[in-house]
Formats: C-alpha cells, structure tokens, sequence
C-alpha cells in the first residue's frame, strides 16, 4: 500500500516535471526564448546615456578592419581582395571595400541632392563664401569641365549647373587619410605600407550565437592566404566579442562538465549507490528546468549573464538533496516521518534563502531581476523535489545508526580561533578597502587583440573607437546649427588633424543651406560667375535665380547614409546630437572647446558611464545584501529566540563579510561580482546552520553539510582558473566563502546550538 | 567606278592592318604626348564648351591632361583616379572612383588586353566602339568612340547616357620609342 502511494506521488512529481519539460520545449521552439547578451543591457546607465550609448555604437557595431602588410605590396593587394571575394562569397559581409564607407550610391545621391541646386558648398567653397571669393566657384567650375570625363559633372549639371554640387560630392568622397594605389588604398607607417581592408558585417553574422563562427572563418581565410613576412591585424568589437564567447564556452563547458563529474563522483563515493546519484540528478536537472520556465515565462528577453549567475542555485539545491538523503540513511525515516523530520528544516533555510532572493525584484536591475525569478522557481521545486520524490523513493537499504558527533569524543575545536582569524582579516582589509567599479577590470579581451588595437591605432593615427561629443537642442535644425558650431570650433582648435564624424556634414542645417543659395545668387545678380553663366541657358540660369523656400533634410537622407552616423535622438522635449570624433580628448581641449561656445557640449566618455553604472548596480547589491541580513535576522530571531537567532544569523554575516574581506586581501581590491558571490555564500551558510539547528550535531548533518560544501567548493572553485576576471571574481570569494562556513559549522560549540523548548 | 573601288580599297587597307587583332598603332610607343582641342556639348550648356591644351602619357605617370584656355588647369589622371594641380603643386583628388579614370587609360596605353577587359570592342567605319561592361560605367559612360588613322588615335568621341557628349581631337606628336627601350 506503501509502496503504491509512493509510485503515485512520483507518478505526479515525473508528471509536472514532463509537463513543465514539454512547455520549455514549446517556448523553445516556437522562438519564444531569446537571449541577449549585451552588457549594456543590465547596467542602468539612466535613460538619456543608454539612448546616446546605442545611438552613438550603432554605427560602429558591424565594422571590422584589416590591415595588411608586406614588402611585395602586389602581394598585400592579391590577399587582400581574395579575403574580400571569399567573405563577400560566404555572405558573411555586407561590403568588403579597400575604401571607407564606400556602400552608398552615387547615382541616387546625386538625384536628391540635384534637388536643392545651390544649397551645398563644399569645405573650400565655404572659405571662398567666408571670403566672399566668387573665383573659386568658377575656377572649380573651370577645372571640373576641363577633364575629359568626370562622372560627379556629369550627374549633377543638368540641375546644378555651376558644379558646386560636384564640388559638394568630390569633398565626400575625398579620404584625406589614406593614400592610392591602383584602386586600393594605403596608409604608410615606420616605413611600411599597410593596406585596409574595410567590412561591414551583415548583422546576422555577428549575433550572439553565430559571431564565434563568423570570426573563425575569417581567421581560415586570413591563414589559407597569409604568406611568410606577412603583417595582419584586425580591429573591430566583433573580434572581441568572438573571442570572449569563445572563451566563455569553453569555460563554461570545461569548468561545468568537471563540475558535474566531481559532483556526481563524490556523491557516488559518499552513497555508495546509484539510487541518492538518480536522485540528486534528478534534483537539479528538476530545479533548473523549473527555474528556466519561470525564468522564460516572466521575461521576454533572456540575458546570458543571468544564467551565468543562476547557476548558484545547483550549490543550494544539493543541500536538500544531501540533507533528505542522509536523514533516510541515518534515521531510517521514511515517507510521512521522514517528511515531518526534514520539512522544517528545509522550510526555514529554503524559505530564508527564497525571501532573500525575492529581494532582488526590488532592485531595478534586469539582470538581477532574472536571478531572482530563476532561483525562486528552482528553489520551490527543489523543495518539492525533496519532498516527494526523495521522501518517497523506495529506499530498501537498512538504517545507518551512529551517536551523534558530540556523544563520540571528537569535538572539534577552534571555533574562536577561526572566528578570531576572520575578525582580524577583515581588520586587516578595513583600511584599505576598495570597490572596484573601473570597467576596464572586467575586460577579458586577449592579450593579442588589445595589442592589435594599439597597433591598428597607432598605424591609422585615429584613436580606434571615436570618443562623442553631444549637445542638446530644441529641435533638428539647432542641433545640425550646434554641431556645426562645434566642427568649426574643433577644427579651428586642432587644424582638422583628426576626423570628426556627424550627419551635420552630409546635411547642413537650413541657415547654412539659405546662406550658400543667397551667396550664389547674389553672385549670379552681380555678374560674379559670368564666366560659367555664359556657357548656360537662359532657362538654367533663371531657374537658379528663382527663389527657393525647399531645403533638404536629414529624412531625405539614404539610409546607407544614416547609418554611417551616430541618429539625432529625441529625449522628452530636447533633441541629442552626436559627433564622433577620432582624435584624445582630455580637460583642456574640452574647455577651449567650451569657451568658444554660447551652448552647452558635453562628452560622452563610454567608459565612465560604465563604470559608473556599474558602481550604481554595486550599490544596490549592497543595499540588497544588507536588506538579506536583516531578513535573516528577523526570520532566525522569530524561530529561534533573540538571543539564539542574533547568534545564528551572525555566523552567515560572517561568512559573507570574511569573504569579502580575504578577497579583497587576495586580490587587492573587490567587485559587485564578488557581492554577487557573497548572496550565495550567506544562502548556504544559512542552510548549514538551520540544519545543525533543527536538527542537532548528528554525524549525518555533518555529513551533508560537508558533502555540500565539498560540491559546491568543486563546482565554483573551478572559477578561479577562469580567464574571464569577473567569473574568477565569482568563484573565488564563493570558494572562501564556504571553506569559512563549513570551518565555523563543524567546529560550532554545541551550546549554541541547544535550542530553548 | 574604277577609281571608286581604288579609294575603296586603299580605305579598307588602311584600316585593316590597324585593327587587326586590334593592333592600335600606338601601343608600342612608351609615351605620347601632343595637343588636344576638347569640345564639351552639355544639355545644360548654350554652347559648346571648348578647351585647348597639351597631353601627355605614359604608363608609368599615367595620363596627364594639361589644359591651357580658357583656364590653365593640370589634371593627372591614373589608376588612382582623377586630381587636380593646386596652385601651391600639392594635388586634390577630384573622383576617387578608379572605375571611370581607368577607362582613358587603355584608351591612351592602346594594351588591347586592358581594353578587353574594360569594354566590349566592335569596329566601326572610323575605327572602333568600346561600350563599357561595368554597369557603374555604363550608367553614365555610354559608349566611346574611337577615330583611328594609321598612325594614331585621331579623335575619342564620349557619349553620356544623359545626352551629353564630349569631342576630343588629339594632335599627336608621338616619342617613338619602342617599349623596353
């Protein structure tokens, strides 16, 4: 009769879990779960900057270079353009240019810009304005129609006779910084010529989950053409991003695949069976699947760092497993009894563990969001994983009996020594704490690709990623009217020595539009370019004199255009526009900048925002962390007295705080990921404790504890051998963190753990 | 009629052992240089617009095309593209588009080879047509001609897709020095 109930209520655990299996299969493949995995995503940058930030990398999002040297310079050139027929051929590239921004069509260019005939000036042409020089608008005019052939004249003097529109474009299409060679461009540097290739990935190329791929077979093709002496550098956010997920997988798989190996391992050592092994299998493969669910069903969008830090739930999950397991074993409880002896425990440890992680969903962070909705959900079917399957398994081994540990002798001791060593660490950590909130900590870019970066800037004389500048306006046209305040006063401070890119220079705002068509019209009234109206109709020359009220727009602009820029974003009542200049900013430039300006213009320094969003998020871990001690303290007060529960709740603070305090030792400084760590570090020290509490120093509650501090010692002290600084973070204060709780669990005086009836 | 099929047959002798195999009578010689009267006839434009000044080519420099009236204006045209002289010697690109300057220059080099690979060639009575294969060309090149006489190219005749046309007369005054020499 037993042994049926069981089956039924296993019937019904197998039953849900196949259920919530089969509707993450269905999420799954319907495309309901995506992932993310950009890091701008969970930090709060605050509104504004997050729009800026995306606004400003969208441009730059799917560019990569190559450059490539050799002495033969024939022999730079043939790889060169084989690498860019195989991309182009492999669909990974939209373009593959030897030229910059070269994408866009000059045909349709020149038909919407044919529109407005007098609206545009090119830079030398402006001069000539400023100095009121009709010369060199015929000089141009002369020069242009001089050549035999010139497909910018062509297209544009139908509608804009005077040439100022070819000008226009040829003022486009110059790329100042690169010299040419037969079609290719080159820059030279320490006396070698270095040959660009220019890629625009296609988007689909670069994602999450295909990026790694894309990159390995660019890296094929490079080494199948590569020859002796042959110089090659890359540059660009996909090879980095390439590498960290390629790093981060074979992390993960090899530090997660040892993990469960060692995991599985000791519990088949310490059982001596296969049964506790299916169970404790089926315990988390259970939890993760329930945390997952609830995980895709709450949130749309899945970032990958929240998995990363959700696998924290294995190491509080096993507890109850081992826990339940050992009990059976030890006690020889089974079902009913076995329940009413464990539940408590787990209800207060799992319960504590639950409210704490709740709290995360106060925090307005997604990320952290998504831990705790992952957790949660793990954690409940955990316990009732626990409490049905384990509690109902048909275990037909006889009971284990030993005298609890205290009745054999061999009380271990050195409790306040322990605690004394952790006091005087964490005194001696006090006077030089710091938080390291410096994004450039995290970056776990190889070593060859940074080198690469320098080099490539270094080569190029562009700083590699622009810096931004931005200002604010009322409305379109005063943006387009700063930022081109603000190029005049750049270039007037620097000489245009570093380019300074923005939609201001494909579409000058209507001030500037309706100046250049007054000039040249009054040109054309004071007979000041007779020399080209002499060659003109009557009718184009009336047609110019007629008055225009029509300008052009960013909104006319082709897309192949906008993309190449940083957009005017529209925030509340105010426009933002973004310039992305590659040359050094520091304080000074900035304020010579200021002084020549009536409006405010700010920088956008990405780092900073960064690490200012990260010290933000490290801020709010702290105050969780803080709110999890007092509901620690509450929870263990309210159950087990105040006095016992102050002493309680102390020894997961503790843990926590001397963790923190030996990493910051080690390390010389501590990170939010360190925090992050210190959630689960007080999660099983309070699983500990709870245990030893309810149900006394019995060999078996030692037995588990251990079991589970060796498990999850395994499992995150695998991190410490991670590359990736915030992971070796991680697991390096969680690996302290429960070599501490389970030093001060099984060497806890028994007196402070006698409960008042 | 005895004299017609004289004249006749002294044109047709004329022209065959010029383009042959399109042998250009030119394509030995490592430099060229001479005169050029060009005459640009626009729809925008009410009258011709004529320029007059000096050529001159070789492969190494490229084309280099000197106009002295109305404007002096130095252009140097190669594979680079097209640039202009400024007055303080440093050079301004103009079109960096190396498609459409690479289209004089086999004209000038008269490498049959180069031309193939720019144009499809067909003869006509004055010597040959190349229409260009690249569709970015051709959207705004349509078609060269080329007037041909025994010894040198004659006269190169541009015709736009948009009506434009451009008539170029070559006077040569050729270097004639072997390639290799």
């Amino acid at each position: 009769m037993a042994f049926s109930k069981n089956s039924l209520i296993i019937t019904l655990w197998a039953i849900l879990t196949s259920l919530m299996a089969s509707a993450l299969v269905y999420k799954s493949v319907s495309g309901g779960i995506t992932f993310d995995a950009n890091i701008l995503n969970v930090l709060d940058l605050g509104d504004e900057i997050n729009d800026l930030t995306k606004a400003a990398a969208e441009p730059f999002k799917t560019k990569g270079l190559l450059l490539i040297q050799h002495q033969e310079h024939q022999v730079s050139k043939t790889t060169l353009a084989k690498i860019a027929e195989q991309l182009l051929a492999k669909g990974l590239v939209q373009a593959a240019s030897s030229e910059p921004s070269k994408d866009f069509d000059v045909n349709e260019l020149a038909n919407i810009y044919s529109s407005y005939p007098l609206a545009f000036l090119s830079q030398a042409a402006t001069r000539a304005k400023n100095n009121n020089d009709y010369s060199h608008i015929v000089n141009n005019y002369m020069g242009l129609m001089s050549a035999p052939s010139n497909p910018l004249v062509s297209l544009t003097i139908n509608k804009a006779p005077l040439l100022n529109l070819a000008d226009w474009f040829a003022d486009k299409s110059s790329i100042n910084r690169w010299q040419q060679d037969q079609g290719f461009t080159y820059i030279e540097h320490e006396n070698k010529r270095y040959y660009p290739l220019f890629l625009n990935f296609n988007q689909a190329a670069i994602q999450l989950d295909t990026v790694v791929a894309t990159i390995a077979q660019l890296d094929k093709l490079v080494a199948q053409y590569q020859t002796s002496n042959m110089e090659v550098l890359s540059s660009g956010l996909m090879f980095h991003s390439a590498a960290i997920t390629s790093q981060a997988s074979f992390e993960t798989q090899l530090f997660g695949g040892l993990s469960i190996v060692g995991v599985l391992l000791l519990t088949l050592v310490s059982f001596r069976s296969i049964q506790p092994l299916i169970c404790i299998s089926l315990l988390l493969g259970s939890a993760s699947l329930s945390g997952m669910l609830a995980l895709t069903l709450v949130f749309d969008n899945i970032h990958i760092l929240s998995l990363v830090f959700a696998v924290s739930l294995i190491g509080v999950a096993v507890d109850y497993g081992y826990h339940t397991l050992l009990t059976a074993k030890y006690t020889g409880f089974r079902n009913k009894q076995l329940r009413g002896y464990i539940a408590p425990a787990i209800f207060v440890s799992g319960g504590t563990t639950i409210i704490s992680y709740l709290l995360l969903l106060l925090l307005p962070i997604p990320l952290l969001q998504q831990v705790a909705v992952f957790i949660t959900a793990g954690l409940a079917f955990t316990i009732i994983t626990a409490l049905t399957l384990i509690v109902h398994w048909p275990w037909q081994n006889k009971p284990e009996t030993h005298p609890p540990i205290n009745e054999l002798g061999l009380q271990p001791k050195g409790f306040k020594a322990i605690l004394a060593g952790l006091i005087l660490c964490c005194l001696a950590a006090a006077p030089t704490w710091f938080f390291q909130d410096n994004i450039n900590a995290f970056n776990s870019s190889p070593a060859h690709l940074v080198n690469n970066e320098k080099r490539v800037s270094q080569i190029i004389g562009n700083q590699q990623y622009p810096r931004f500048i931005y200002t604010k306006g009322d409305n379109q046209q005063q943006i387009l009217e700063r930022l081109e305040q603000i190029r005049l006063a750049i270039n007037s401070i620097n000489g245009g020595e570093f380019e300074l890119l923005g939609v201001d220079q494909w579409v000058p705002s209507i001030n500037t539009q309706q100046a250049n068509i007054k000039w040249l019209q009054l040109g054309l009234a004071q007979g000041k370019l007779t020399p080209i109206t002499d060659f003109m109709t009557t009718e184009s020359v009336s047609n110019l004199n007629a008055s225009s009220d029509s300008f052009m727009t960013i909104e006319q602009l082709p897309q192949a255009i906008l993309t190449l820029y940083p957009a005017i974003t529209a925030k509340e009542d105010n426009q933002v526009g973004i310039l992305s200049y590659m040359g050094p900013i520091d304080p000074k430039f900035l304020q010579t900048l200021q002084q020549q300006l009536d409006f405010p213009v700010h920088y956008f320094d990405q780092p900073t925002k960064y690490s200012e969003a990260l010290a933000k998020l490290r801020g709010y871990l702290l105050l969780f962390l803080m709110l999890a001690a007092c509901a620690l303290l509450l929870l263990m007060t309210f159950r087990y007295g105040y006095l016992q529960g102050l002493k309680l709740a102390a020894i997961p603070i503790i843990t926590a705080l001397s963790s923190l305090a030996l990493s910051h030792l080690l390390l010389g400084y501590v990170t939010l990921f360190n925090l992050l760590a210190c959630i689960l570090i007080i999660a099983l020290a309070v699983d500990y404790v709870v245990f030893l509490i309810e149900h006394g120093k019995q060999q078996h509650v030692i037995k588990a504890i251990s079991l589970s501090a060796a498990t999850s010692g395994i499992a995150f002290g695998m991190f410490v051998f991670s590359s990736t600084p915030a992971i070796l973070q991680f697991g390096l204060t969680i690996l302290i963190g429960v070599i501490i709780a389970w030093s001060l669990c099984f060497t806890l005086p028994t007196t402070i753990l006698k409960r008042n009836q | 009629m005895r004299h017609f099929f004289s004249s006749l047959l002294f044109l047709l002798t004329l022209h065959f052992p010029i383009l042959h195999g399109f042998e250009l009578p030119w394509a030995n010689q490592k430099h060229i240089q001479g005169n050029f009267i060009q005459e640009k006839r626009l729809a925008a434009l009410s009258r011709p617009f004529v320029t007059q000044g000096k050529y001159q080519y070789s492969p190494e420099t490229g084309l280099v095309w000197n106009t002295l009236k109305p404007v002096d204006n130095f252009l140097l045209i190669n594979q680079d593209g097209v640039s202009e002289k400024q007055a303080d010697g440093s050079f301004k690109m103009l079109t960096t588009d190396a498609n459409f300057s690479a289209m004089l220059l086999p004209v000038f080099s008269g490498d049959p080879q180069e031309l193939a690979q720019y144009f499809k060639i067909s003869e006509n009575s004055k010597g040959l047509t190349l229409d260009p294969m690249d569709p970015n060309v051709s959207n705004v090149m349509q078609s060269l001609d080329l007037v041909i006489t025994e010894q040198a190219l004659q006269q190169i005749i541009l015709y736009e897709s948009n009506g434009n046309l451009t008539n170029i007369y070559l006077e040569a005054h050729t270097q004639l020095k072997e390639k290799g020499q």
